[in-house]
């Protein structure tokens, strides 16, 4: 029965189609019901802008269709409904409708998507649409406009629509049993007469069962009329005159009339607000006239009896009669006026918001104006104060120098250490207005920081005066012999944390050590740690003392003094070193000694080993020297320096009379040997004056002379820049043409040592071709020299520790000569003894041992010496430990010091220092 | 034995150290041949001498058991007194053979 009757001669089309529609517009969900052969029998019921963009064109709808098609085999392979995505992501309830056993057709609904598209999806839509022949940006955006319903709601729906479109397919099928019936009984009415009774019967039969069908379909319209009353939707059916056809009680209640005020009256005329009444008329006139299958999804306002306004949001399509006539429209709206009102809320807030942001912004922007300026004005202070202090200091200086007594000794002692107090409040306050003003700017020189730790050490031992602190120093075994950065900062951080454990310990030690700590490619990690016995620092306390204008508490400002700025420019530098600088204490419990330790980190760029040079000082006395400021007080102060030593000085107060000077003494045979330049000067800066005294056509332009001696020539003089500006411009100094850049207040050993350093240069150095530039000489890389240029004999007949020990002075950057035992060490010295300035000698040798090599050593010096001027060569002997009586035998053999094994890096710096450096360079 | 550690406490390589680790295995061998007859002598000076060589070298590398008994076998040859010292030097073999074999490894 009805195998071969197809759907749409079993199920009256017009039905189903407005059950479909009023699914559609209750819910939102599209339906489409498909023939087998993948024909769609029933139109799409509110279809989506999304699929009715895709189907609008020929191939959008055949692949639309195919995938239908796939999605139903599917489906029927299942046997049961299933929700499927298409080949554009969207979603749908698939499902076979099945009549006494045979696949009848399929019910597609949904048009949905239960998530908005992904950001993938959303790709491949956009590519979807280039090959369907679309504007990517308009399936795009109706991509974004798809309605998104959980697959729960859709399959709960859906099932129901199903289960409708079952039953009249089953009715459907009845129906048509019937009429095929009723044909037989035709035809056995032509062959048979007599058996009209029987078909009589049959007839009667027939017309109960169909009045049980029409009251099944009834009963069916019911469901759904129910279906509309408890919806929470409002649901309207508008004839194309305008008046309303249908309403459901959502409606009613939303509108505040009763269903008979409203059924019958113009929509448009009495529910909705003026102002908008033109605008919707035009969108359903154009809905009437066919142009669109569904109206868009959009929110207006309707009008309630009592004059008030509810939002609503609709769903619109078309109703058309059996012929495919246009009769009206059928909307469905949820009133979404409170959502409205929250938004509206939302938006207000934002916007308060906003102009709150807005202020803050501006007075933000006002507050770091203000501060700019002010950190301007205390640069500029600062440097205006340091100018005069210099002269204090200076004039202190001179002072100290001249007869005085003990009294007036004391008094000039006082200004000349208040003034350095002074000085470094100063420049902390300029450090701090600097970093404030992102001003703060670093060096990159190969330095290195075993010295400069030494140098730290030294320096902070007068801040000690007479309490009983010892200060400690420890290098690490891995310490690289040079690294790239600023020195300067370096130092100062240091300087400033020592100086800090200075002022708070009493009594006890002070230990600096500097270790590797890390190691990156090109870069490495310093980590200098300060560890005191001092007061300590409260833990609560341990992260505020970083702060800017703080200590540990009010009272120790009073009691110690200090800006309270150090620590915290320390912390900032350590930052812009990519480092930092921290702090850890022990309390004074258990008996424990207190104190803090101090950490500060850095990372520096590895430097290549530099090549080596033979340091030659020689005597400043009777050197003469040219010096060039703008200012009195400084060369008052530099006349004082220099003279102290035995220079003869030419002082001169500006740049412009410097060559012809230069020139004339050259002429007069008496030429100078040395030039210090002061950089800022008005008129001819320093950096012009040396150009000029560079350049190779000022030195011989006019200047017929017979002295063609390259080594007194303008030219080559060692020309020193001074400047009391905290430019450390070391670069800049070298390529205007400097040989050395000393900064203000002049620390006058180092402006001596860098005089011999240059002076003595150039001696050696004679005709040696100006072009191959020597790199500028710094208060750093002088001293660096003088270790580098050390160069140690080492005698030790153990192949092991003769093989460790070389390998640990290289490192450190010394030149080392190894000698087997005490006979080959007096032989290598006596045949070259210029070539050493230090002998390390182990005790215990085959051959000759420590005490008789030294002897002989010493033994044949004495013999030479009054041939030649060597100096006597420090021996310093290497013990295992330190036995009972081997001091005394060291010295007696004519040793000078020594050393215990295993031997440390610091130890032999500070032998070096003693025996070496001391002796070489400090007798002036 | 921390061939890592020991050669950053003297601000070492660790290949640099090994090389120092091989050199002390070779002339350890030499010096343990010296202690040896010197032992097997009675000849307290020798084994004084050869004991003092290995106890600086040892003691260098950190290698501080080995250190230990070299300077105990040192001070008794100093004070003419060998009891003991065979054991000791027979301990001093294995531990060279030890630091070899974890050389080897290494």
């Amino acid at each position: 029965m009805g195998k071969l009757i197809p759907l749409q001669k079993l199920i009256d089309l017009d039905e189903l189609q407005a059950i479909q529609n009023s699914f559609a517009s209750t819910v939102g969900t599209s339906s489409v019901i498909f023939s087998p052969e993948g024909v769609p029998i029933t139109y799409f019921s509110n279809p989506t802008g999304f699929c009715s963009l895709i189907q609008s064109t020929d191939e959008g709808k055949k692949r639309c269709f195919q995938c239908f098609m796939r999605m139903s085999r599917k489906a029927l392979k299942l046997k049961e409904p299933k929700i499927l995505y298409c080949f554009a992501h969207g979603g749908h309830f698939v499902a076979p409708i099945i009549i006494e056993g045979v696949h009848k057709g399929t019910m597609f609904a949904g048009q949905f998507i239960p998530h908005d598209f992904s950001p993938e999806q959303l790709k491949d839509i956009e590519k979807l649409a280039g090959e369907i022949n679309l504007d990517p940006g308009l399936l795009l955006e109706k991509a974004r406009n798809m309605r998104v319903v959980e697959e729960d709601v859709v399959w709960n729906y859906s099932a129901l629509l199903l289960h409708i479109v079952g039953v009249l397919a089953k009715l459907g099928a009845q129906k048509a049993g019937l009429r095929r019936g009723k044909d037989e009984l035709q035809k056995a009415r032509d062959e048979l007469e007599i058996r009209v009774q029987e078909r009589t019967a049959e007839l009667k039969q027939g017309i109960i069962e169909r009045k049980e069908a029409e009251m099944t379909v009834r009963k069916e319209r019911d469901t759904a009329q129910r279906y509309l009353d408890i919806s929470g939707v409002m649901f309207v059916v508008i004839n194309s005159d305008r008046k309303v056809r249908l309403i459901n009680r959502k409606g009613c209640e939303i509108l505040g009339y009763r269903e008979e005020d409203i059924i019958g009256e113009d929509w448009f005329g009495n529910f909705l607000p003026e102002r908008i009444r033109d605008e919707v008329i035009g969108a359903f006139e154009s809905l009437m006239a066919g142009d669109v299958e569904s109206g868009e999804y959009h929110e207006n306002p309707v009008l309630t009896k009592s004059g008030n306004e509810r939002v609503i949001s609709w769903h619109n399509c078309i109703l058309r009669d059996e012929e495919g006539n246009i009769q009206g429209t059928l909307g469905s709206g949820e009133d979404i006026t409170g959502r409205k009102q929250a938004e509206e809320e939302l938006k207000k807030t934002n916007q308060e918001l906003e102009k709150a942001v807005d202020l803050a912004r501006q007075m933000a922007t006002r507050a770091e104006a203000a501060n700019i300026a002010k950190s301007e004005f205390l640069a500029n202070m600062s440097h205006e104060i340091r100018t005069p202090m210099n002269a204090v200091i200076g004039f202190t200086d001179m002072l100290l120098d001249s007869d005085l007594n003990d009294s007036q000794i004391d008094y000039a002692e006082t200004i000349r250490s208040s003034g350095n107090a002074l000085l470094s409040v100063i420049n902390d306050v300029l450090d701090f207005s600097k970093i404030e003003a992102g001003e703060m700017d670093f060096e990159k020189i190969d330095f290195d920081p075993e010295l400069l730790v030494y140098d730290v050490c030294e320096l902070t031992h007068p801040r000690i005066g007479t309490k009983p602190v010892e200060i400690l120093c420890r290098i690490g075994n891995n310490l690289p012999s040079h690294v790239r950065g600023d020195p300067g900062r370096f130092r100062q951080v240091l300087i400033n944390l020592m100086g800090n454990s200075c002022k708070f310990t009493e009594s006890g030690e002070i230990e600096l050590s500097l270790d590797v700590e890390e190691e990156k490619d090109d870069w490495v990690k310093l980590h200098a740690a300060i560890r005191d016995t001092g007061i300590g620092v409260p833990k609560d306390k341990l992260s505020a003392i970083f702060l800017p204008f703080q200590q540990a508490d009010g009272s120790t400002t009073r009691k110690y003094g200090g800006t309270g700025l150090g620590l915290s420019i320390c912390k900032k530098i350590s930052k812009l070193m990519a480092g930092d600088v921290w702090a850890e204490s022990r309390a004074p419990v258990n008996q424990q000694v207190p104190g803090s330790i101090f950490h500060f980190t850095a990372w520096f760029k590895k430097a290549e080993d530099k090549k080596v040079r033979r340091f030659t000082s020689v005597s400043l006395s009777n050197k003469k020297a040219l010096i060039i400021d703008d200012n009195q007080t400084n060369l008052d102060i530099l006349i004082h320096l220099l003279e102290s030593v035995g220079m003869r000085v030419v002082a001169l107060g500006n740049g412009a009379d410097v060559v012809p000077t230069l020139r004339n003494a050259l002429e007069s045979g008496d030429p100078f040997d040395s030039c210090i330049i002061d950089i800022h000067m008005p008129g001819m800066s320093g950096y012009e004056v040396v150009k000029q005294i560079r350049n190779p056509q000022t030195s011989i332009q006019g200047f017929q002379s017979t002295i063609n001696n390259q080594q007194s020539s303008i030219q080559s003089l060692p020309v020193l820049a001074l400047s009391s500006l905290m430019e450390r411009d070391a670069k800049k100094c070298g390529e205007a043409g400097f040989d050395g850049f000393l900064s203000k207040p002049i620390r006058r050993k180092k402006l001596y040592k860098m005089l011999e350093r240059m002076i003595g240069k150039r001696k050696v150095e004679g005709k040696k071709d100006k072009a191959i530039k020597e790199k500028i000489i710094t208060q750093y890389s002088v001293r660096e020299e003088m270790k580098r240029s050390a160069r140690i004999l080492l005698a030790e007949d153990n192949p092991v520790n003769q093989k460790l020990t070389k390998m640990m002075l290289t490192k450190a950057g010394y030149q080392v000569e190894v000698a087997d035992n005490g006979k080959e060490a007096f032989e290598k010295y006596t045949s070259s003894p210029e070539n050493f300035d230090l002998i390390f000698m182990d005790i215990q040798m085959p051959e000759m041992d420590g005490f008789a090599a030294t002897r002989e050593i010493r033994k044949q010096s004495t013999i030479n010496n009054h041939q030649s001027s060597i100096k006597r060569v420090p021996i310093v002997a290497m013990t295992a430990h330190s036995m009972k009586g081997d001091r005394e035998k060291c010295i007696e053999a004519g040793m000078d010091d020594y050393i215990t094994k295993p031997i440390k890096r610091e130890l032999v710096f500070k032998i070096l220092e003693k025996w070496v450096f001391r002796k070489g360079f400090n007798e002036f | 034995m921390n061939f890592k550690e020991l050669a950053e406490n003297l601000g070492l390589e660790e290949d640099e150290y090994l090389e120092l680790i091989d050199l002390f295995v070779e002339v350890g061998k030499t010096d343990l041949d010296k202690l040896q007859s010197g032992i097997d002598d009675g000849n307290a000076e020798d084994v004084a001498k050869s004991a003092h060589s290995l106890k600086g070298a040892s003691g260098n590398l950190g290698l501080m058991e080995f250190f230990q008994i070299a300077k105990e076998i040192e001070e008794k040859g100093r004070n003419g007194q060998l009891e003991g010292t065979a054991e000791a030097a027979q301990a001093l073999k294995e531990r060279l053979k030890a630091v070899a074999e974890f050389s080897r490894n290494a």
